[in-house]
């Protein structure tokens, strides 16, 4: 048997073609960019409502939940093909007879989406430099606010994989998306009519109320690890929706 | 090389294979013949690992299809039935991405070679997706052979190429199968004769005959078909026929030229001569025999018993220059 490095770094190049594809995919495709398009313009038209109103302090506090629920809405279409099209086109069947594991598959897929996702992030810099130009600048809010971002986004992406996963059709696997997405949004506000025992519970599993504390400059690890644990539950779910794939087949 | 045995598929209550057992040997044309839905795609998707089998075993290069998984498919090189590929990429894009995800050192000089191999080179920037259909079935060819693999799996590689296509296809199988190991499928018979070192036949998820095409012709080198024209009642000259020793299956058909006149196609048992009885049975009877001709049975007639359980009671006949010559080989 081979080392455990050596395994690993095969592992990772099997992954890394599966992103590699994936992302030439998003790239020459002009869902990528539309929905890139929409987040942009619909952010920024709110940041700058944001600042029209005399917002004082330097940092992204205040655009940070009109963010979040826009990437609710957004991500699930650019999650949406990930395997969905796969299965109405057949590739699939291909793509599973590679000599790569159905988790290299879902890792590679998910990655490639991260990856794409943190392009779009790229221009909401400028909201940064804004911020940088007309005040002095609290650098942990802001940084704090990306790593929030990022995992945020992660764990809407996993979702929207699973979802994905499911279907053949990429519209169903949006507002599958979608709904599930906003599903675990509102939970937090169901909380408080659960009654005591249930309701920090319900309110744990929140992906909303988890976000507040990034905007803050707070990381906490019940925080990071609520949402990467998220990831690899719906990463491990999708790998099994794929397995069980193949003998429904 | 390749080992199937007992395979069997059920796809809820519907069994696409049923016990199916065939093997083929290092450097072999292994043909899987039969017509559409028999359960050629199944077989192929099964030894590719796409799918496992409901109960049966399959073994490619030694490894089980189902609990050695990786190993078989680091083994093969698969072109599955409507060959799905990745429209948006570009023809090298995407034999890159094979590369990789197949794992291949050089990969460059790799995808150079396979898609000369497989005559794409001068396609090789063009978006997939911009593609004919015989282009699309080189490049999944292309990717099939790309990791040089023992063993290739070909579900209808020439389905829905213009003839040159098919030629140039059936030469490149041909000179890919003198190395490795090839399974084909198809429903055209000459196709099987020209490239297969063997042929599997597969009628509703069934083995119904394995043997070499000159074997299969064998089979059938002393069998006739006797095509006769008589006058009289159709049905009871049917049953007559049926009844009569080494007859193996009887065609009746309409019209052979006037009322109450029809035509029959026997086919004989074996190399049994069945002229004579046939005609000394019409005569006895009072039916007015008008014709007989008799012809060697064609591979597409034997393949035709093979995978048609019931007796077709009704078909059209070819029309028949009236002065027919008695014998056609």
């Amino acid at each position: 048997m081979s080392s455990i490095p050596g395994s690993i770094a095969r592992h990772w190049i099997g992954t890394w073609a599966v992103s590699r594809r994936e992302l030439y995919a998003y790239l020459v495709s002009p869902m990528a960019y539309a929905v890139a398009s929409v987040f942009l313009l619909v952010n920024g038209f709110i940041f700058f409502l944001i600042l029209a109103q005399g917002f004082a302090e330097a940092n992204l506090k205040a655009i940070l939940p009109t963010t979040a629920f826009l990437l609710l809405l957004v991500i699930p279409v650019l999650t949406m093909r990930l395997v969905a099209e796969e299965r109405s086109t057949g590739t699939i069947e291909l793509l599973m007879t590679f000599p790569l594991s159905d988790a290299q598959v879902v890792v590679g897929k998910f990655l490639a989406t991260l990856i794409a996702y943190a392009l779009m992030l790229v221009p909401t810099l400028a909201y940064v430099m804004i911020i940088v130009i007309y005040g002095a600048t609290e650098w942990g809010p802001i940084m704090s606010a990306y790593i929030g971002l990022l995992l945020l986004g992660g764990a809407f992406i996993s979702l929207g994989l699973f979802a994905s996963s499911l279907t053949r059709n990429q519209i169903v696997a949006a507002i599958l998306g979608i709904g599930l997405l906003l599903m675990l949004w509102v939970l937090g506000s169901g909380a408080s009519v659960l009654g005591p025992r249930l309701s920090p519970i319900v309110g744990y599993l929140s992906l909303a109320e988890h976000f507040q504390n990034f905007g803050l400059g707070v990381l906490e690890v019940k925080d990071i690890v609520y949402y990467l644990s998220v990831m690899a539950g719906c990463l491990f779910l999708t790998t099994r929706v794929l397995e069980s794939g193949r003998w429904r087949a | 090389m390749i080992d199937v045995t007992h395979l069997t598929k059920q796809y809820g209550d519907r069994v696409a294979l049923q016990d199916v057992s065939f093997h083929a040997n290092r450097g072999e044309i292994l043909g899987l013949l039969g017509p559409n839905g028999a359960g050629k795609s199944s077989t192929m998707r099964i030894l590719t690992g796409y799918m496992p089998p409901t109960s049966g075993s399959a073994r490619v290069a030694g490894f089980d299809v189902v609990t050695d998984s990786m190993e078989v498919r680091r083994r093969i090189g698969y072109l599955p039935e409507n060959v799905p590929l990745y429209t948006e990429m570009t023809v090298r894009a995407y034999l890159d991405f094979v590369a990789r995800a197949k794992q291949v050192t050089q990969r460059e000089d790799t995808v150079e070679w396979a898609m000369d191999a497989a005559r794409v080179d001068h396609m090789a920037d063009a978006i997939i997706g911009r593609l004919s259909k015989g282009y699309r079935q080189r490049v999944g060819l292309a990717q099939a052979i790309l990791a040089d693999p023992e063993v290739l799996i070909l579900d209808e590689p020439t389905a829905g190429l213009d003839p040159n296509q098919i030629i140039e296809t059936r030469q490149l199988i041909k000179s890919l199968g003198r190395e490795r190991t090839v399974i084909l499928s198809t429903h055209i018979l000459p196709e099987v004769s020209m490239i297969c070192d063997r042929v599997v036949i597969i009628n509703r998820g069934q083995v119904v005959a394995e043997d070499t095409p000159d074997g299969l012709a064998r089979r059938v080198a002393g069998a006739e078909r006797l095509s006769i024209t008589v006058r009289g009642p159709d049905i009871e000259i049917g049953d007559a026929l049926r009844g009569l020793p080494g007859v193996a299956r009887v065609l009746v058909g309409a019209g052979g030229g006037g009322v109450g006149v029809s035509r029959f196609e026997i086919d004989a048992q074996g190399d049994a001569d069945i002229r004579e009885v046939v005609a000394s049975t019409i005569i006895a009877a009072g039916w007015g025999l008008r014709e007989m001709r008799s012809h060697s049975l064609s591979l597409e007639d034997v393949f035709l018993q093979l995978t048609t359980s019931e007796v077709v009671e009704d078909f059209q006949p070819l029309p028949v220059p009236a002065m027919a010559p008695d014998e056609q080989v």
